[in-house]
């Protein structure tokens, strides 16, 4: 089990390593920051100077070197916009994001467990058939069109809810979140929705298909000749059981909805990092870029390494290797 | 041929997409879009892109059966005065040609590389699934997202960039077949009597790991053009020269809070047909080629 973890643990390293040559390489391959910067008629001297300052002057390992050395200390360097420390931007972005990614996860574990269940014990029924269509067209609507549908509905056609931004916070257990207060859900609704919508679509489809599964023992004929209500059956005996790998899948969404939510963010001008990431790679931003892509990939390599170590504490009879 | 025809219409496949009403439905609506938009220089009332058949008197019409509508602009017209349905037709030219030239190319790698891995084992084997272990730790829509946005926009690099971040499917899939089948006997056999490597990936082993590929890449079809869209609407896909959907989409929630809706909705219906009819017949395929997926 030790092993395992160290294993583990030393794979991650590895990832993070490479991601972290991959991001340097390609953010200094491309784009000139000093010339974005600066007004185009500056005096060669000042370009010299910024280029000093910023220590764009030394060879590319040099400065490679550098930037892993500040990155360990969680110096990432000045936000060349805002002149500020980049990380700081970027980890005050964060919760925002969150806190939409979890509203999301809500949402869909709310719709998307009981219509797959459904789905499943009834697979005949035309609402169930609805049910299977309906998670095919969420797979297919793209997350920036939901989300301008969304608004044409609910923002310009009928004028019930905010198109954009995020509504008053309110602190709760030392947390300070929008999802504490009413205006707050009403701002985060569509958004999470829209976030959320591709998650439904796939868990009603993962749900089905394991509580079939599930559905095929023996233990659930047995209950059922031994006349249990059919109600206990699937809820307590085969809804619990496809639950593990339901919940694996949910883990890992959650890297995946921080991912995306740079194209929900967008729209409903929600203020997560992944609006600023958007923004500061249309300015060029080069020390918020690599905060953003390395916060990311530190969070989804823990979530990966998290979830298998579930996985293995869930069921320990897969096998470590 | 008669006789291949007649083999056909008895196979499995074709009856039960006989019997599949919805499967029926989602080629016949795949089938007349990809019909419309490559001969989109006949049927389209005009071409959106060519100046001479442009005029700015023409813009922002809604759509014709409304109040202001013109019978000339069916779905309306734009800002620049180009009309919704030609650009859609021109536009959509283009995301199934991404679509496809992209799901070749991330095919050809995932998969070549997938066989070699799989045949092969070994170290080759370990440094492969490494990459593909690191590029998985990413979602690929963020991969795109972040290449294109230091590359800049262009179709060619849309396709490059897209294909490459998708090969990694192809490769799974391609190397679990391969290392199910390597140990088979028909594969000894062919190495027994001297058959080269190289040969035999290409002559025994890929035309036996086609199945499974051919379910992924119909729905990769549908990924990438949806991924095309997003990129395009981003403003890091389609140049603004050319027509795409997602260009379209994108100017449309510009201006969303005007009320000029068709400029959305229309674009985005024929997206969303695309996707769904590729998607139908996908899960189709998968269903009835492969029961074991399901």
């Amino acid at each position: 089990m030790l092993e395992y973890i160290g294993k583990r643990i030393w794979q991650t390293l590895i990832v993070l390593f490479l991601v972290s040559i991959i991001v340097f390489v390609m953010v200094n391959v491309n784009g000139d920051p000093v010339q974005s910067l600066l007004p185009p008629d500056a005096e060669p001297w000042a370009v010299e100077e910024l280029r000093t300052s910023l220590g764009l002057d030394k060879p590319l390992y040099v400065q490679y070197f550098m930037f892993v050395k500040n990155a360990l200390q969680g110096d990432m360097g000045i936000s060349y916009y805002q002149q500020t420390p980049a990380l700081n931007l970027v980890l005050d972005r964060l919760p925002k994001t969150v806190e939409l990614a979890l509203a999301a996860i809500l949402i869909s574990i709310i719709i998307a467990i009981p219509a797959g269940a459904y789905a499943a014990v009834k697979p005949e029924s035309p609402f169930s058939k609805f049910i299977m269509f309906g998670s095919l067209a969420g797979i297919s609507l793209p997350t920036f069109l939901s989300g301008i549908l969304l608004i044409l509905i609910f923002a310009v056609t009928f004028s019930w809810l905010p198109s954009s931004g995020r509504g008053d916070a309110a602190q709760f257990l030392g947390m300070k979140s929008s999802l504490f207060t009413l205006d707050g859900w009403k701002h985060i609704i569509m958004p999470a929705a829209t976030l959320g919508l591709y998650m439904v679509a796939m868990l009603i489809r993962l749900v089905r298909a394991g509580m079939m599964e599930v559905l095929k023992q023996d233990y659930i004929s047995f209950a059922k000749a031994k006349g249990m209500p059919g109600r206990i059956i699937y809820i307590r005996h085969a809804l619990k059981n496809t639950m593990i790998p339901v919940i694996t899948v949910i883990g890992l969404q959650l890297g995946r909805l921080i991912g995306f939510s740079m194209i929900t963010e967008t729209i409903f001008a929600w203020p997560g990092m992944g609006k600023l990431i958007l923004d500061s790679i249309n300015r060029l931003d080069r020390p918020v870029i690599m905060s953003y892509i390395l916060v990311v990939a530190v969070i989804f390599a823990f979530i990966n390494l998290t979830v298998d170590l579930l996985y293995y504490f869930f069921d320990p009879r897969i096998e470590l290797n | 041929m008669r006789e291949k025809l007649r083999k056909a219409l008895n196979s499995d496949l074709f009856y039960s997409y006989k019997n599949n009403k919805l499967v029926i439905l989602a080629s016949i609506v795949l089938l007349l879009i990809v019909f419309s938009s490559v001969f989109a220089a006949f049927i389209a009332p005009h071409d959106p892109y060519n100046l001479a058949s442009v005029s700015l008197m023409d813009s922002m019409r809604p759509p014709s059966w409304m109040e202001g509508g013109v019978g000339k602009f069916v779905f309306g017209s734009d800002l620049q005065g180009r009309g919704v349905l030609s650009t859609i037709l021109y536009g959509t030219r283009i995301s199934i040609m991404v679509g496809l030239a992209a799901v070749a190319l991330g095919g050809t790698v995932g998969v070549t590389l997938g066989m070699i891995s799989g045949y092969f084992g070994g170290k080759v084997d370990s440094v492969i699934m490494r990459m593909a272990d690191v590029q998985l730790s990413f979602p690929t829509t963020m991969i795109a997202i972040t290449v294109m946005a230091f590359w800049g926009r262009g179709i060619l690099k849309l396709i490059i960039v897209i294909g490459l971040a998708t090969w990694v499917t192809y490769a799974r899939t391609a190397r679990g077949s391969t290392l199910s089948l390597k140990n088979s006997e028909f594969i000894e056999a062919a190495k027994l009597i001297g058959v080269s490597k190289t040969k035999i990936i290409m002559r025994h082993v890929l035309p036996n790991i086609l199945t499974p590929i051919i379910v992924i890449a119909t729905v990769q079809i549908a990924q990438v053009i949806m991924l095309e869209a997003t990129l395009s609407f981003l403003g890091m896909g389609v140049p603004l020269t050319e027509p795409s959907l997602g260009l379209m989409i994108s100017d449309g929630y510009k201006r969303l809070l005007s009320g000029s809706w068709w400029l959305v909705i229309f674009p985005g219906a024929v997206l969303v047909m695309i996707v769904l009819s590729i998607n139908v017949i996908g899960d189709w395929l998968r269903d009835t080629l492969n029961p074991k997926l399901k």
